[in-house]
């Protein structure tokens, strides 16, 4: 996520939720344009196509909006929307199952991110992504694409860190059985 | 737990420092493990191989979703976040104006209910006594006010229809 915040709110993010929360809409507003993109961009790695990220983003701010007064600034406000982020991108990888009676392991998206053997490694890259289940690919997208500490990881997911320490480790070795073939 | 202890299902196969290499390239192992790490890369190819596999597979990612979103994708999301709370702010509204529309109705129900309850426990009654006491009075016994006539005996009727 852009803007990278210390562990708790800086003294500008804490001016900005103390008037988002009085109902100064154009405060929130000023957070949701500062960490947007770099949600869009988690989002984008999590549910694996940009309908759905933009869906996640948009359900993810919504409600961090309507969750001001419950934000108690023990975390960052980054963590703190990376944490409703998760859950909402959770949700919607769990409906879109049910809906389309199968995990999604598409790669929508990435094709025309780049060219000849590159997009390539980049669609089997997404599609080994996606074909990580939800716990697993949370961890590595947390890491890898947001960036996170293991305790910030622990935090957002809500579990141990030797149990982030572990998930990563299989998911690594989950996506190196995938992709063994451009990295071994 | 110790850097490396797996907490979930049951312990890596192996050599057993999967894990720690993995939070090895992290940077997330303590400074007092990191040397121990290093000597066991130094001996174990597999180890050495996984290393380079998360260094390649971790280089992949940040390069596939490292570029910058397009303008056009995040004016995209501000226009539909915008149009979003627009319509949560409206809902609100709405059930605002429904709420307020059922506390009206129930306050109708509760008045008329109560109007129609109050004759019964006496509305009429003291009326009654007045004019009764009025038409009593000798100073107007007289001539009695044919307004006051008048409901004296609506006030009869009612309370009679109602017994």
């Amino acid at each position: 996520v852009n803007g990278k915040s210390g562990p708790t709110p800086s003294q500008e993010e804490r001016n900005l939720l103390a008037r988002a929360r009085a109902g100064d809409a154009g405060a929130f507003d000023a957070l949701a344009e500062r960490y947007g993109e770099g949600l869009l961009r988690v989002a984008y790695a999590l549910v694996g196509e940009r309908a759905g990220a933009e869906d996640v983003v948009q359900e993810t701010l919504m409600a961090a909006f309507s969750g001001l007064p419950g934000f108690r600034g023990e975390s960052s406000v980054r963590t703190w929307l990376v944490s409703i982020l998760t859950r909402q991108a959770a949700r919607y990888n769990r409906r879109e199952a049910r809906r389309r009676h199968k995990p999604i392991a598409d790669a929508e998206g990435l094709r025309d991110a780049a060219a000849g053997n590159r997009q390539d490694v980049r669609i089997d890259l997404a599609a080994a992504l996606r074909g990580l289940e939800e716990t697993y690919r949370q961890v590595i997208v947390l890491r890898e694409i947001e960036g996170l500490s293991y305790d910030e990881i622990a935090r957002v997911l809500g579990v141990p860190r030797g149990t982030v320490e572990s998930r990563l480790y299989r998911a690594r070795e989950a996506l190196r059985e995938r992709l063994g073939g451009y990295y071994d | 737990l110790r850097y490396g202890e797996m907490s979930e299902e049951k312990r890596e196969p192996g050599c057993g420092f999967g894990g720690r290499i993995s939070a090895f390239f992290d940077g997330e192992t303590p400074a007092s493990e990191r040397r121990e790490i290093e000597a066991h890369l130094a001996e174990c190819a597999e180890c050495a191989a996984r290393l380079a596999a998360i260094r390649g597979i971790s280089a992949a990612l940040k390069s596939a979703y490292s570029p910058p979103v397009t303008e056009e994708f995040s004016d995209g999301l501000k226009v539909a976040y915008a149009m979003r709370r627009s319509d949560g702010i409206l809902s609100l509204a709405e059930r605002l104006t429904a709420a307020a529309a059922v506390v009206l109705a129930a306050a109708m129900i509760y008045i008329a209910a109560d109007s129609q309850r109050r004759p019964l426990q006496g509305r009429y009654e003291p009326s009654i006594a007045a004019i009764t006491a009025q038409m009593s009075d000798p100073a107007s016994a007289e001539a009695p006010d044919e307004e006051l006539l008048a409901k004296y005996i609506l006030a009869d009727l009612s309370t009679e229809g109602l017994e």
